[in-house]
């Protein structure tokens, strides 16, 4: 009875195997740990039988639906790249006049709005596609330091506006009061000149013409038609 | 105050009043020339603005009667008289004093008053009576209400229309128009309260009047200077003329003029509201005017002789004498002869402000 062999190194398995399937080579490294590990080199002998096996069975076309299945896995999400790079290999081609006239009957055209958007796409598919398509693509949460650091420039730029708010409407409250002072100041001068200039005068209420000058007498008297003159002239010694 | 010195207080200052510029021509050539064609442009012109040119340019002549109400300090006075009017239709025309109703005068006193009245002729006939004075602040100031009552006075057929200040209005005017040539028929002018105050009505009229061979034309003693540098230095005047800075809402300068009334010469500034007049009359003493006076600090105007008794007087108040006479308010501040005074159909507190607005 033969003792059980120890396992093969679990970091080396990926590298034997590949030496196995002829994809690496092997090298002293190997070859030194092979003769020096049993583990490893019965792994390695094991595999490169499988290997042999496997080359030597029939090749056989896998089903569609793997086929199907296995493009889907690994090529999702290239179709559009893949078809708009058959499309400029393909080319522009002369449309047959017999399907011509089967799209497009006769008298009737596709509408130049079409024809643009079309010509559009083909000009710039990536942008064309990716406007189409940008509405699909998923929202990801936005790391929390990022959010962090967003909202603390938000807060900033608000205390910013705020601080500068305060000392706008300081400026403005300042020369309001300066217009104030300077009004107040100037009524109070002007009321003041207003005042002595009032004190100036003297108003006396009279009852009689006679206490005016001559043209001023016989003016209001001509503006009446006469009739002071005629009551003064009624008292008179005539 | 005798007789005497009324009589030459009258004729002196009638003749100031008189002898300005009016629409009298000075001539007959100057008078055809006034009226040339007009017959026709009144026709298609309207009512206001012929009643504005139809006093000289309608022939005209008849009574006229009229009334005057007012008090003073709770006095009321009163004039009725009546006189003859007459206008060629080319600018020239006659105001004859015909019979005094009230007061009662002697035959002295009337002759007197007659003769003072008509040395005025030509004052009333540019200030005493209702006109349209400027048509466009007539038309902003003032408020027309056709009564459609169609009067008939002294024969004439009429449109009754009453006129008042939209704002402000101290007199209300009733008149009638005759629809023919725009002459005002009959005036009456009533108080806020409805107490008429004046009325002017034509009770004998005719567009064909008998023109005496002995009539005395308004002939204007000088014609009214305009107010320049060159007529103000040949008046004598070495000052600058003054001027409200204050006008009541609504009025607005007419014209300066140059008056005289014996000796002495006055700048007269005339203000309207399109129908009231507003009058401020500046006379200045030996060509140095009160407010020159002021200005260097002297004495206003009473002797600048020495410094000391300038100082004394400087400190002196300008004294004011107002009056209301009816509608008519007057006021007036000397200095030994200097005279400024404003006199107007306004208040006591307007007056006052385009008095002292002036100094």
């Amino acid at each position: 009875m033969s003792l059980p062999h120890p396992p093969a190194c679990p970091d080396r398995r990926d590298m034997l195997v590949a030496v196995a399937g002829g994809e690496l080579k092997r090298d002293l490294a190997l070859e030194a740990h092979l003769i020096a590990c049993g583990g490893c080199r019965e792994f390695f002998a094991s595999v490169e039988v499988h290997v042999r096996e496997l080359r030597a069975l029939t090749t056989r076309p896998a089903p569609r639906e793997l086929e199907g299945l296995v493009v889907a896995a690994t090529q999702a999400g290239h179709r559009q790249d893949r078809a708009v790079a058959a499309l400029r290999v393909i080319g522009p081609a002369v449309m047959p006049p017999e399907v011509d006239r089967v799209i497009w009957p006769i008298g009737a055209s596709a509408p130049p709005v079409l024809d643009r958007i079309v010509d559009g796409n083909l000009q710039d598919p990536t942008h064309s596609i990716a406007r189409r398509f940008a509405g699909r693509i998923e929202r990801l949460q936005a790391p929390r330091a990022l959010d962090a650091r967003v909202s603390k420039i938000r807060a900033f730029g608000r205390i910013r506006r705020e601080r500068f708010g305060q000392r706008v409407s300081l400026a403005v409250g300042a020369l309001v009061l300066v217009a104030i002072t300077i009004t107040a100041t100037w009524f109070i001068a002007r009321q003041s000149e207003v005042e002595a200039r009032e004190q100036k005068f003297v108003i006396e209420h009279v009852t009689s013409l006679d206490e005016f000058g001559p043209l001023a007498q016989s003016t209001l008297s001509s503006l009446l038609g006469g009739s002071p003159d005629a009551d003064r002239m009624r008292k008179s010694k005539l | 105050m005798n007789a005497r010195a009324i009589v030459s207080l009258a004729f002196v200052t009638a003749l100031a009043l008189s002898c300005s510029r009016t629409h009298a021509p000075a001539s007959e050539s100057q008078a055809a020339a006034q009226s040339n064609g007009l017959e026709v442009v009144l026709a298609q012109t309207p009512l206001f603005e012929r009643m504005q040119m139809a006093t000289t340019t309608v022939r005209h002549g008849g009574t006229r009667r009229l009334q005057y109400h007012y008090e003073v300090a709770g006095v009321a006075h009163a004039l009725t008289y009546e006189e003859r009017v007459t206008a060629d239709g080319h600018g020239r025309f006659a105001l004859d004093p015909l019979r005094v109703g009230e007061p009662v005068m002697t035959t002295a006193q009337r002759e007197v008053f007659d003769l003072l009245q008509k040395q005025r002729e030509g004052f009333f006939f540019r200030f005493r009576d209702f006109g349209v004075r400027q048509r466009d602040l007539f038309f902003a100031n003032y408020r027309i209400v056709d009564l459609h009552t169609n009067p008939v006075v002294a024969g004439r057929a009429c449109m009754e229309i009453e006129v008042a200040r939209i704002t402000n209005a101290t007199v209300r005017y009733r008149l009638a128009v005759d629809i023919e040539t725009a002459l005002v028929m009959r005036s009456v002018e009533t108080a806020p309260d409805g107490r008429e105050v004046a009325r002017s009505e034509f009770i004998e009229f005719t567009l064909d009047p008998m023109v005496p061979a002995d009539i005395q034309w308004f002939t204007p003693k000088y014609v009214g200077q305009p107010l320049d540098t060159t007529s103000l230095a040949a008046a004598g005047f070495t000052f600058p003329p003054i001027a409200p800075k204050f006008l009541p809402v609504g009025y607005q300068h007419l014209h300066s003029e140059i008056v005289r009334e014996a000796d002495d010469a006055w700048i007269r500034r005339v203000y309207s509201d399109g129908v009231e007049n507003l009058f401020l009359l500046q006379k200045g003493l030996r060509g140095v005017s009160i407010l020159d006076i002021d200005a260097r600090g002297d004495s206003r105007g009473v002797s600048t002789s020495t410094s000391s008794s300038a100082d004394s007087l400087s400190a002196e108040p300008y004294k004011i004498r107002i009056m209301t006479a009816g509608t008519w308010t007057l006021a007036e501040v000397s200095r030994g002869e200097e005279q400024i005074f404003v006199v107007g159909k306004i208040g006591e507190d307007e007056v006052l402000r385009v008095l002292k607005s002036s100094l």
